[in-house]
């Protein structure tokens, strides 16, 4: 039974190790909603438009990849009670050059301009590089349980992920011609998003649901073999899918298969909505919310998708850009969100707690805010609504164009409200943390 | 005499905040019995640092029951071997 007690908290790195990502996120969001404030018409007019390449990695680097490294970093020492070396250097090395390549890459393709793509890979290959050398250290050496293996099978993933981004950058920096460049990018697709970060959505959420949310654990059946199966599912589906591309297969091979795929989220969609439905203290959790509209949109997106392969609308513009807003701003940014809440109170709570343990003595204690204080409620629910606003406004801009803008302005407000909230808590940090240090 | 805190449903990190909150407030001759989910290892070096000492026992309502009580008080002491013993 994994809970709280069994966390290594005393192995807990320097809260500037995942803050610093954590606090860079919002950053790339209002890039990206720039970005759509900036030239929204364009952004509908296909998936292969320069624009939405570069809106697509400033979401899916700056934002997601930023806090799930930074989450990785934090909960990869925790969970399995193995320090990586030089945990600040590593920190602001990985994050310097993952904000750097995004940068590059997103301005690459904005220009366009090949030697800022190239720029941008390759200083994204030496963060992921990185990256992968620290999480193969620290998992390596740990004990094998269903979250170790999530996170395992989620590096891999991220590994295949950027051997097909090299891939693909290399075709665009170069413009070599390459027959399949949809299939591949297809495949980046469905090795970063379900791969790299639904794997690793579903390991963390085996330890943060539970946890906050205060519920029983998901079913041992599931934890065992949800995680591996997923994993095979989408290496079978990527050689089945590779084959049907090579007119070896014919199509409905790589789309059954794909059907599991979408089978096996929906399995953990609904096991996460049982356990919160168990969940010991049903009190209002802001969130809570935020999983809810997350499962709820995974559930959406792929009950879409099986609909679009039954109807044959997967030709239509409208459908991959519908899939992909479901997806990415309905299902994975809403799960990020409502941990942030989560996490970064609980990690400025605990530095302040265990710095006050070793600089003051008992007598001249001072009260530490509370984590309700750290993130108010009333904020974080605020926040909760206007991104919800948001997001059905930009669904529904996909059918009637004209609501692009509100929809994105009022995007731009809730990271904004995100930012602030986050920076409030890392102030209030370092705010308390001088008082110890006087 | 027994003060009882339950926090077998509360999220991380309140239980320890409530059981620091708490403690102060305790009278010579009283003890804090707490009601918990699992075992709150975090809060152990904290309770050594503040000068009390602590006994766990499996509950019957909730997994993990609790005691905490000042280091100099022997009567807390003496109640709470008597509430483990019976």
């Amino acid at each position: 039974m994994m809970n709280v007690a069994n966390l290594a908290l005393q192995q807990t790195p320097p809260i500037l190790v995942p803050l610093r990502f954590f606090l860079t996120a919002p950053i790339f969001a209002l890039f990206a909603c720039g970005l759509g404030l900036y030239d929204g018409f364009s952004l509908f007019t296909g998936r292969w438009n320069l624009e939405v390449l570069a809106l697509t990695h400033l979401i899916t680097l700056g934002f997601i990849s930023m806090v799930m490294m930074g989450a990785f970093l934090q909960l990869v020492t925790v969970l399995t009670g193995i320090c990586f070396p030089r945990p600040q250097l590593m920190s602001v090395l990985l994050h310097g050059f993952l904000t750097l390549g995004t940068l590059c890459l997103a301005l690459g393709f904005l220009i366009p301009q090949h030697n800022l793509v190239s720029m941008g890979w390759l200083s994204l290959s030496v963060a992921f590089g990185l990256f992968l050398l620290i999480a193969g250290y620290c998992l390596v050496k740990a004990a094998t349980t269903p979250i170790t293996i999530a996170m395992r099978l989620a590096i891999l993933s991220l590994l295949i992920t950027i051997c097909l981004a090299i891939v693909l950058a290399r075709v665009f920096s170069h413009g070599i011609e390459l027959n399949m460049p949809e299939m591949l990018t297809n495949l980046h697709l469905v090795w970063g998003l379900i791969g790299w970060v639904s794997l690793l959505i579903i390991g963390i959420a085996y330890q943060v649901v539970p946890m906050f949310h205060v519920t029983p654990h998901y079913p041992q059946l599931l934890m065992k073999w949800l995680v591996p199966t997923l994993f095979l599912t989408i290496l079978t589906w990527s050689i089945a899918y590779f084959l049907v591309n090579l007119n070896y297969l014919p199509h409905i091979v790589a789309t059954s298969i794909g059907s599991f795929i979408g089978l096996e989220l929906i399995i953990f969609a609904l096991s996460t909505f049982y356990i919160h439905r168990k969940r010991l203290r049903k009190i209002p959790d802001v969130t809570l919310n935020f999983w809810h509209v997350g499962m709820m949109n995974l559930i959406l997106s792929i009950l879409i998708w099986y609909a679009g392969e039954i109807l044959s609308l997967t030709a239509y513009p409208f459908f991959p850009m519908l899939l992909g807003i479901l997806f990415l701003a309905g299902f994975i940014l809403p799960i990020i969100q409502g941990t942030l809440y989560k996490i970064v109170p609980f990690l400025v709570w605990l530095h302040l707690q265990n710095q006050q343990m070793s600089t003051l003595k008992s007598v001249n204690l001072i009260p530490i805010p509370t984590m309700k204080q750290i993130i108010p409620y009333k904020m974080a629910n605020y926040q909760f609504w206007v991104y919800l606003i948001g997001l059905v406004l930009l669904i529904a801009a996909i059918f009637w164009i004209n609501l692009i803008y509100v929809a994105v302005a009022m995007l731009t407000f809730a990271f904004l409200f995100l930012g602030y909230n986050l920076y409030r808590a890392a102030w209030m940090y370092w705010v308390m943390s001088n008082k110890f240090t006087q | 005499m027994e003060r009882l805190l339950d926090v077998s449903t509360l999220e991380p990190c309140e239980p320890l905040e409530l059981i620091l909150a708490a403690l102060p407030t305790l009278q010579p001759g009283e003890y804090l019995k707490v009601l918990h989910r699992m075992e709150p290892h975090p809060l152990f070096k904290i309770l050594e640092q503040q000068g009390y000492q602590w006994s766990l026992q499996a509950g019957a309502m909730t997994p993990i029951e609790l005691f905490i009580w000042h280091c100099d008080d022997q009567q807390a002491a003496h109640l709470v071997q008597t509430n483990i013993n019976s």
